[in-house]
């Protein structure tokens, strides 16, 4: 059967089960919802070339259920010091085509070249073991105890803090998965539920301030960093893997693995202490090694609160947790073990003198929201956080020359830690624009987000008369980012960096949003831009759009354009246009909930 | 000239004599039988094949508390001189005795019906549908959007009377009441949505409104000027519940006169029935002639959905029995009904009030779209006979939430239920 022929098929087989499936009803304290959807994305390179990048089924399953009200079990047990209890699950299966039908399409990496490998190229093993997903994304106990004001969440979840909408800053308890597609989907789907134990202090009152409460959570050590992947999977790193590059010479084997194994003529095939590339560091995943805990006091100001108008929400948050890398900062994962016996006993093992990192971070923050009803009719969002002590690669600590690790001097470096301050500025304002819809206003959401770098050194070459990438001498100093390696960015010789991936003092994002509603709901447009100014203003423009055929069925279109304004390769960290070069797509979903 | 004037005499002794009988069907083919007595939006949903049965009118007794409150404290109200505010208000209505030529009495009636008797401490609806699709006439609505909400939670902070504290709740942020709305339990791709409305005594303050979103599972601000925007694109908003929930001061008010109008107050069927066909746009129950205050609100906010609304204002019971609300040029836009019940029990329930309590739905209608939305409480699906609390305080429980208590209106909670 020819792939086309299969692929249909199998979307035919999702519309049929759709149309024969009957709402669920609730029974007593159980309530039973979710859907079943399929969709289909298409790839557009350039004007002629076009490929189907996934056809992904998906099962959704929620279960609600009332475990105890009013202190009692099923209103017949007395449950001593719980006045409330629910019970929520959270199933999601999915059964992604492409794996198996292997569309014929090639994919280019960040500087618009092919890379010659296509999805069949993914070793099969491999992908049989991401053509599935079948998890229970969420199970946790809401508990609210009798005579104190204090709540529980404790189980598998999710936590998302602050006030900013698909970017990282506040919202940083569950890392993202990369893999599955960070433009296509809500982060709702991208974020990593994990066990954590979480609790709620209702305040109320607390002098000048209402609606105050305290929210802290604990994670026992199931943390796991940001999921990433490499070409060619379909909406990975725009890139293949850096350590081990599956394609062949000449094209391919530039896998730091691969470099290392032909200098040494050993078998280096895995990370020092085994360290897993964006999977695990030097940790134990147990309480002791690799908690995270979180903690913020929310409170509404009152007439009274000095300095603030009355009505501001506000937020003060404190975390203390690993770096997941998820939030767009150009930072390090990975480190070079520098200390020359650690390198070659690392070595002798077998392994890369290459470290994945996950260090800890202490990090404070606010949030505040405020609508201003007299002038503007808006609502004002604030985020801002002061992170202590992120990680980046540091050129000034590479290999020497001289040592026996020269090979790696221009591909990986030491790490050095600098404070980072982020921020977003946002508005929400329901707009009339009557001549494009006269029945309902659109919601029109902008924000601006920066990130700044606090004491980045400038960069230079090991010879002060070269200029970046430094061809001739290597790298001097300097923080760079994860682009910055041989194997990666260069279109030329491998050992010698053709570009050179900056860490700015400065990075800055607008994005700007506008939805509204057409025939009582029926329709729901949305319209996304977004402007990265620092990087040769890449950009992105999503619009997206949901028509509701009926109350279950939803035909969901989508079209995305990655914008990157320059024929050279943009190594924005954001994820948007530079880093998705190449990469519109148009979307197909059809949706049945119950 | 004497042609006009011919005319105009047939068309005000048409009017006059217009008149229902208990007995009568109103309906598109004789709605001229009802002339004045039915506003142009409820006009146009007879001429839409609604039909109104008419029956004799009843009495809606207020409850005896709040009788007592204003027998003891009205003659000390008074308006601000800015006529937002009441001052020296304890509880009851703030003005009884409504003199039409007062120049003050369109905005006193409204004050009445802000501290109407119907609901003074706390209010909870459980469990209702609200279906939204579009019109033909010609056959059933196919719903496009059908929402089903948990629990609608409204707790008032003053002019209170059943529920301790009376007749205040300690209130240090002045607040009138506050609403939740929370959780909607279906369709899934808007489960767990909730809000949550703060709305002020003073006139000055607007609204503080909280949306919980799930999709981004957190907590959203919501500006005030989308009170008036159709929830979810559908047809009802938030100001339009209950036949008018917007602030006093947000509109000039102006009395268009007081007259005999046809409102349901007495429904017939507890469930509400819809009107069958392509009329189920709208319930069929029992009409009764009533008097009404006829008050027209122009809006004063820039970015109000609506020019203005005609409200029609029940003046014995207090409550809205209608609403035509027009766009900016002046047209018929929506027309908002509500179904009132009054009873003292809810068939099944084991609470029994020792007044008649209101238990309503309501349907809003676009006229320009032809679309409606259609609220339903208790809905047809709901199995539980008490979906109704009226001032039951704590003891308005449901599975989201453990009465009209003080921190179930918090943002915590709406974090909590919501999600």
């Amino acid at each position: 059967m020819s792939s086309i022929r299969r692929w249909l098929l199998l979307s035919l087989v999702g519309c049929v089960c759709a149309r024969g499936s009957a709402a669920l009803p609730r029974y007593g304290p159980l309530e039973i919802s979710g859907n079943v959807s399929a969709q289909q994305l298409f790839r557009t390179p350039d004007i002629e070339t076009w490929g189907l990048i996934q056809q992904r089924n998906t099962v959704k399953l929620r279960v609600d259920y009332n475990l105890l009200e009013r202190g009692q079990l099923a209103n017949l047990l007395e449950i001593p010091g719980i006045e409330r209890a629910k019970l929520y699950l959270f199933y999601r299966g999915v059964y992604d085509s492409v794996y198996d039908l292997t569309p014929g399409f090639e994919q280019n990496d960040i500087y618009g070249l092919p890379i010659g490998l296509r999805l069949s190229d993914i070793p099969r093993k491999q992908r049989e073991a991401v053509r599935f997903e079948n998890r229970l994304r969420e199970a946790y106990l809401d508990l609210k105890l009798k005579h104190l004001p204090l709540s529980f969440r404790l189980g598998r979840q999710q936590i998302v803090w602050g006030e900013t909408d698909n970017f990282r800053m506040l919202d940083r308890v569950n890392p993202l998965d990369f893999t599955w597609h960070l433009q296509q989907e809500t982060w709702d789907e991208l974020r990593v539920p994990l066990w954590i134990i979480k609790g709620l202090w209702d305040i109320d009152r607390l002098a000048t301030l209402n609606n105050a409460f305290v929210e802290f959570y604990w994670n026992p050590g199931d943390w796991y960093p940001a999921k990433k992947a490499f070409l060619p999977r379909p909406w990975s790193a725009p890139i293949v893997n850096p350590l081990d590059d599956p394609r062949s010479p000449p094209d391919g084997g530039r896998g730091l693995f691969q470099i290392l194994s032909r200098f040494y003529q050993r078998p280096i095939t895995k990370l020092y202490r085994g360290t897993r590339l964006f999977q695990r560091g030097d940790y134990v995943r147990d309480p002791g090694d690799n908690s995270q805990v979180g903690v913020r006091f929310s409170a509404v100001t009152g007439a009274e609160t000095p300095l603030l108008p009355e009505g501001l929400q506000f937020t003060l948050n404190y975390f203390y947790q690993r770096w997941p890398g998820d939030d767009g900062t150009n930072s390090a994962s990975f480190r070079a073990v520098l200390d020359p016996r650690e390198a070659r006993a690392a070595v002798q093992r077998g392994e890369a003198p290459i470290e994945f990192i996950a260090p800890y971070v202490h990090a404070v923050g606010v949030s505040a929201n405020y609508a201003e009803e007299q002038y503007t009719q808006t609502v004002y969002r604030l985020e801002t956080i002061y992170e202590f002590g992120v990680p980046f690669l540091d050129a000034a600590k590479s290999y020497s020359l001289r040592s026996p690790f020269a090979i790696l001097a221009n591909d990986v470096y030491g790490v050095s830690k600098r404070d980072m301050w982020k921020g977003m500025i946002g508005f929400d304002r329901p707009t009339w624009i009557r001549p494009l819809n006269r029945k309902a206003t659109f919601l029109i959401l902008g924000q601006f987000f920066w990130h700044y770098l606090i004491d980045n050194p400038s960069i230079a070459c090991r010879d002060p008369n070269e200029r970046p990438p430094c061809p001739q001498s290597g790298q001097g100093k300097g923080f760079r980012g994860q682009f910055s390696t041989s194997g990666v960015a260069t279109t030329g010789s491998p050992g010698q960096l053709a570009y050179i991936d900056k860490v700015r003092d400065w990075e800055l994002l607008m994005t700007l949003t506008a939805t509204t509603f057409y025939k009582g709901g029926k329709i729901v447009p949305f319209l996304v831009y977004i402007l990265d100014p620092v990087n040769s203003y890449n950009q992105e423009v999503m619009f997206l759009l949901d028509y509701f055929i009926t109350n279950h069925a939803i035909l969901s279109l989508s079209q995305r354009f990655f914008v990157n304004t320059t024929d050279r390769p943009v190594f924005e960290a954001w994820g948007v246009g530079g880093l998705n070069r190449g990469r519109t797509e148009t979307g197909v979903k059809l949706t049945f909930q119950f | 000239m004497i042609t006009a004037l011919i005319f105009a005499a047939l068309f005000i002794a048409a009017a006059t004599f217009a008149d229902v009988q208990p007995g009568d069907t109103i309906t598109k083919e004789n709605v001229a039988k009802a002339g004045e007595l039915i506003g142009p939006g409820l006009r146009w949903c007879v001429d839409h094949g609604m039909k109104l049965h008419i029956v004799a009118p009843r009495r809606v007794e207020w409850p005896r508390r709040y009788r007592e409150a204003t027998e003891k404290y009205s003659a000390q109200v008074r308006l601000s001189a800015d006529r937002n505010r009441l001052e020296n208000y304890v509880a009851g209505m703030p003005f009884p005795n409504i003199d039409v030529n007062d120049p003050d009495a369109a905005i006193k009636i409204m004050w009445n019906y802000q501290y109407k008797p119907l609901i003074t401490d706390d209010v909870l609806m459980r469990d209702f549908q609200v279906p939204s699709g579009p019109l033909t006439y010609t056959a059933p609505m196919v719903p496009d959007r059908e929402f089903t909400i948990g629990d609608m939670r409204r707790l008032y902070y003053n002019g209170r009377l059943f529920v301790d504290p009376k007749p205040e709740m300690p209130n240090p942020e002045g607040v009138r009441y506050k609403e939740l709305l929370a959780p909607v339990v279906s369709p899934y791709d808007m489960k767990g949505v909730g809000a949550l409305y703060f709305r002020y005594i003073d006139a000055s303050r607007q609204d503080d409104s909280w949306l919980y979103v799930p999709a981004v599972r957190r907590v959203r601000r919501m500006s005030t000027a989308q009170r008036s925007d159709a929830l979810f694109g559908q047809d009802a908003d938030q100001d339009s519940f209950w036949g008018y929930s917007g602030h006093i001061a947000w509109s000039e008010w102006k009395l268009l006169g007081v007259k005999e109008m046809l409102g349901v107050l007495h429904r017939e069927h507890f469930r509400p029935q819809r009107c069958e066909g392509g009329a189920d746009f709208a319930f069929c129950d029992n009409w009764e002639k009533r008097k009404v205050y006829v008050v027209e609100g122009t809006t004063k906010l820039p970015q109000y959905a609506y020019g203005k609304r005609v409200l029609y204002i029940d003046a014995e019971a207090w409550v809205v029995l209608a609403s035509d609300i027009y766009d900016k040029r002046g047209e018929l836009w929506k027309v908002w009904i509500e179904y009132f019940s009054f009873r003292k029990q809810a068939p099944g329930s084991d609470l029994v009030y020792e007044d008649e309590m209101g238990f309503t739905s309501a349907t809003m209608i676009d006229t320009q779209m032809n679309h409606a939305t259609v609220i339903m409480i208790p809905g047809p699906a709901s199995p539980d006979p008490n979906t109704w609390y009226f001032n039951q305080g704590p003891n308005a429980r449901s599975p989201y939430a453990p009465g009209n208590v003080e921190d179930v209106f918090t943002i915590s909670h709406l974090i909590s239920v919501a999600h």
